[in-house]
């Protein structure tokens, strides 16, 4: 996949993956593999900078817990990170209903009419 | 992999960095493999090693990852710092630039205000040397010492004639223009030595104006400039004899007749009038020719007799204006008894001005027959001048000069004036004569009172 429509999909795969509740980055990981069919052949360890950049931007928020002995650190979204997952379907949803009208069968069109 | 191993490309801690941030690095990185691991294991199943390593194809470079990690974590500190540390080196260069600029333009304002000087300096060389176009210019600054040597040479008649030694010299400095007139006008006088040189001494520059009296009683006078710090020499050639020496008869027009005043007497002196051109300047004759019988014209009025033409002695001073007073030899006069018309006298040739005054003769002890009966000692004959540079003669060198001694209408005017004929007796009077100015006598030397008339 064109790396420039990668980066801009990535953060909000993961936004909508965290926005189901409280997760951490394996768990993230492998959702994002899962629904997408291995279509997003990431590597998994570029999800952490990604994570982390949503952190400083307060659209998730962390914490510590121990879990089998080691300490695992969960995401989930705030407030903000709410609204600008919101944000970014309605954009990603208008691009894509766009290239559909492009690319789909060819006979929708606007229909001006005459006055 | 083991926590240390994922550490190991991290930079070394920073300052700034936060107690854990390296910890949960690891521990988010760790929590990562050993899910995917065991995962890995349950699923694939096989050996942990290669079950490890595929973990970490998957994952990427755990070491790379942790370091992208901290650097996104410390970027703004770091990014801080270094702002910080820019502009506290953009800073200092801004100072240095500030005060380099500040040199620079301090530098530029000393040479332009140098510069100016300069210019002013120009300026006021031009404007004297437009007010004194044959004069040298020269440059005053305060910095400069100012001193030069000045140095006055005397030569008889050429240049290159024998040093004059007879003359006295005045120095004068002239007030220049922006100089306070404190700075010049005091006078010293400078005698000269053996080789005609005069050492004025070290003076500061300006316009300077020597004037030199010969032994001639002659006065010349050399205006010029010095300029700073450059020795001058001043060269003055002077007269080295007297105008040549000429034949003179004197005559007289006319007495008045009308005055019977046998006590008063006309007198009449000649002064050397005029100049005359040596070594390129104009000699002024001052006073009378030394070492020269200059003729005293003595007209006793009222008796037409009694005239005569002495040698003029020297005058003494008097307290009173326009008086002179002098020890006339009279045996001068009355061995000829009256006046010798044919009598030669010798002048030097050149202009003379005649000075006519009322003389007391009262003091000589005779009446209406004085000349005839004076014991022979000098007589004391007080004068006052009537008005002096009356008549003019020229007297001409290569020819017997014939001087008449017109007595124009003012002397006898004068001589009429009841008032003022009153006043020289009385002036005869209170100078110690007895008898109403008949008879009495004054000893040599003394003294009269009263004033002159004009």
């Amino acid at each position: 996949m064109d790396s420039r429509l990668l980066s801009g999909a990535v953060e909000m795969l993961m936004l909508e993956v965290i926005s189901h509740g409280r997760t951490y980055g394996y768990e993230i990981s492998q959702t994002v593999d899962t629904r997408s069919n291995g279509y997003f052949s990431l590597k998994e360890g570029s999800l952490y900078p990604a994570l982390h950049r949503l952190e400083q931007q307060k659209l998730v928020k962390s914490s510590w817990h121990e879990v089998e002995g080691r300490r695992r650190k969960y995401y989930e979204l705030t407030s903000a990170g709410i609204k600008a997952l919101d944000a970014k379907k309605q954009e990603w949803q208008a691009f894509a209903s766009g290239i559909q009208g492009v690319l789909g069968d060819g006979h929708s069109a606007t229909v001006i009419p005459a006055f | 992999m083991e926590a240390h191993e994922i550490t190991t490309r991290l930079p070394p801690r920073h300052e700034d960095e936060p107690e854990s941030l390296r910890q949960d690095i690891v521990d988010e990185i760790l929590d990562h493999l050993q899910c995917g691991l065991r995962r890995e294991l349950l699923i694939q199943g096989g050996d942990e090693a290669s079950a490890k390593e595929r973990v970490l194809r998957r994952f990427g470079d755990p070491r790379e990852i942790a370091r992208k990690l901290w650097f996104q974590a410390m970027w703004s500190k770091i990014m801080s710092q270094r702002i910080a540390v820019g502009s506290a080196l953009f800073s200092m260069l801004v100072c240095a630039v500030l005060v380099g600029m500040m040199g620079w333009m301090l530098h530029q304002q000393q040479l332009s205000a140098a510069q100016q000087q300069r210019a002013n300096t120009e300026l006021m060389e031009r404007i004297v040397g437009l007010i004194k176009p044959s004069q040298q210019t020269e440059t005053y600054t305060d910095s400069e010492p100012r001193k030069s040597h000045l140095q006055v040479k005397v030569t008889v008649d050429t240049e290159d004639g024998p040093a004059a030694t007879k003359c006295i010299l005045t120095v004068k400095k002239q007030p220049e223009l922006g100089w306070p007139v404190s700075n010049g006008g005091d006078a010293q006088q400078f005698a000269l030595d053996p080789s005609g040189m005069a050492d004025c001494g070290l003076t500061e520059p300006g316009r300077f104006e020597v004037t030199i009296r010969t032994a001639f009683n002659e006065v010349a006078t050399s205006s010029f400039t010095i300029p700073s710090q450059q020795d001058h020499v001043e060269h003055i050639v002077v007269p080295g004899k007297l105008p040549e020496m000429t034949k003179v008869i004197f005559r007289i027009d006319e007495l008045p007749n009308d005055l019977d005043l046998s006590a008063l007497g006309l007198v009449m002196r000649l002064r050397p009038h005029g100049s005359r051109t040596v070594g390129g300047r104009a000699w002024r004759a001052t006073g009378r020719w030394p070492n020269v019988s200059m003729p005293l014209v003595l007209l006793g009025l009222g008796n037409e007799q009694h005239l005569g033409v002495a040698v003029e002695p020297e005058a003494s001073s008097s307290p009173f204006t326009g008086i002179d007073e002098w020890i006339v030899p009279i045996d001068d006069v009355i061995k000829h008894g009256k006046w010798n018309p044919s009598e030669e006298w010798s002048l030097p040739a050149g202009e003379y001005d005649a000075q006519f005054g009322l003389a007391n003769l009262q003091t000589a002890p005779v009446a209406n027959n004085y000349w005839n009966n004076l014991d022979g000692s000098g007589r004391i004959c007080t004068s006052v001048w009537l008005r002096k540079n009356h008549l003019r003669f020229q007297v001409e060198h290569g020819k017997l000069n014939e001087l008449t001694i017109q007595l124009p209408d003012y002397v006898s005017m004068c001589t009429r004036d009841q008032s003022k004929i009153r006043e020289v007796c009385e002036f005869g009077a209170s100078s110690g004569m007895s008898g109403g100015g008949m008879g009495g006598g004054m000893q040599p030397g003394s003294t009269g009172g009263g004033t002159g008339f004009f």
